[in-house]
């Protein structure tokens, strides 16, 4: 607690100055948002089955775009169909290499994370889109099994049973087995404790609980119906449904200390 | 202390006003046959200029896409640019939330029916 005030205060500092984004950077940076793009664009295809309600030009083009977009996706998805059935360890190598596509990008935000917390010098930062609508229900009933999923062998069973016995199921995740099982068993604590159901006591006991046990900051989203565009630490991402229609989002970031 | 750097939202079902809204005056859009969207602003921690550039850019992401999640996409994006990284946009009609960020960069509105959350951390 008593560290707060003192990043608040240091953080004020840069705020008096912000820096502009080198366009370099930037140039380097923009591959890596259309490929994750690309990778979710088959998760919300049912969108696309909405009649646009406007017709100008603007949202033609953005159709065609997708459209181009779509064929690309198609070339990619094998690939990564070839990296989950690795043992997690590849799993995660590979997940670092891709992320060397932009890497000066990554090389200036280890450089800040190092200086936050030289326990997690290998930490980097990935953007993540994620959905959930009514439409996403048919596509998680179509696939029983959910959304991505790792082989872990035994750990893949206990992550399985644990899903299925508190009814979630998994949309997209980048956290590891245990953390998993974690997260669905807190939910589903807190679910059962309350008296009555409020989206903003689930989220404030699920960030509660993670923040105290694996260390600041995590942010928690807990709705029926909302899309997100995060950025969160390697190893920090969860997105998962309960009970058909509750849609839980958990993420962490890295927290900047002063030098 | 803490309560100040953490912030509570709930979404439109479960939204439960603590403080007065307060109401911007629409923005004059170039098409007078489109009826101007209403901006409330429930909770801030973040400069005037800033909070109006989001609704700004909200706005504007609102009439380019129909999915939220696009929405949200295009306003991190541009706040990632604008204001360097790490933004963080949540859009949509039911959630409720619980988040740490940076002081000064907070803002929680509402767009019509949609609501919109952005801020920054990391």
């Amino acid at each position: 607690m008593a560290h707060y005030p003192l990043q608040r205060r240091n953080l004020a500092a840069p705020e008096s100055n912000p820096t502009t984004p080198n366009p370099d950077l930037i140039q380097t940076y923009k591959p890596s948002f259309l490929v994750k793009h690309l990778t979710n664009l088959n998760l919300s295809q049912p969108h696309k089955t909405r009649p646009p309600q406007k017709h100008s030009p603007l949202i033609d083009t953005h159709l065609q775009a997708k459209a181009i977009q779509e064929k690309e996706s198609s070339v990619t998805v094998p690939v990564k169909r070839t990296h989950k059935e690795k043992p997690q360890r590849h799993c995660l190598k590979l997940e670092r290499r891709e992320l060397g596509d932009h890497n000066d990008k990554g090389m200036v935000e280890d450089a800040k994370v190092v200086k936050g917390k030289p326990r997690n010098p290998h930490l980097e930062k990935h953007d993540v889109v994620v959905v959930a609508a009514a439409e996403r229900m048919s596509v998680s009933s179509l696939a029983p099994g959910g959304g991505r999923r790792r082989s872990f062998c035994g750990t893949q069973a206990n992550l399985r049973d644990v899903f299925a016995i508190n009814g979630a199921k998994m949309v997209s995740v980048d956290m590891p087995p245990f953390m998993q099982i974690h997260a669905v068993d807190c939910a589903r604590k807190a679910i059962d404790s309350m008296e009555k159901f409020t989206s903003k006591t689930l989220a404030l006991s699920l960030k509660k609980e993670f923040d105290g046990v694996y260390g600041p900051a995590w942010h928690c989203i807990v709705g029926t119906s909302f899309g997100s565009f995060v950025t969160h630490s390697v190893g920090g991402f969860l997105y998962f449904s309960m009970d058909q229609k509750l849609y839980i989002l958990l993420f962490k970031t890295a927290v900047q200390k002063a030098a | 202390m803490s309560e100040d750097a953490k912030k509570n939202i709930a979404g439109a079902l479960t939204a439960r006003p603590n403080s007065d809204d307060q109401k911007l005056s629409p923005l004059p859009s170039p098409a007078p046959a489109v009826p101007p969207k209403k901006v409330i602003i429930k909770s801030a921690d973040m400069i005037p200029d800033m909070q109006k550039e989001a609704v700004d850019i909200a706005v504007a992401a609102f009439e380019k896409y129909n999915v939220e999640k696009d929405v949200a996409e295009q306003i991190k994006k541009e706040f990632d640019k604008r204001h360097g990284p790490t933004w963080h946009c949540i859009v949509g009609r039911n959630f409720g939330s619980y988040v740490t960020h940076e002081t000064n960069h907070f803002v929680y509105f509402y767009l019509d029916q949609k609501a919109v959350l952005l801020f920054k951390s990391g």
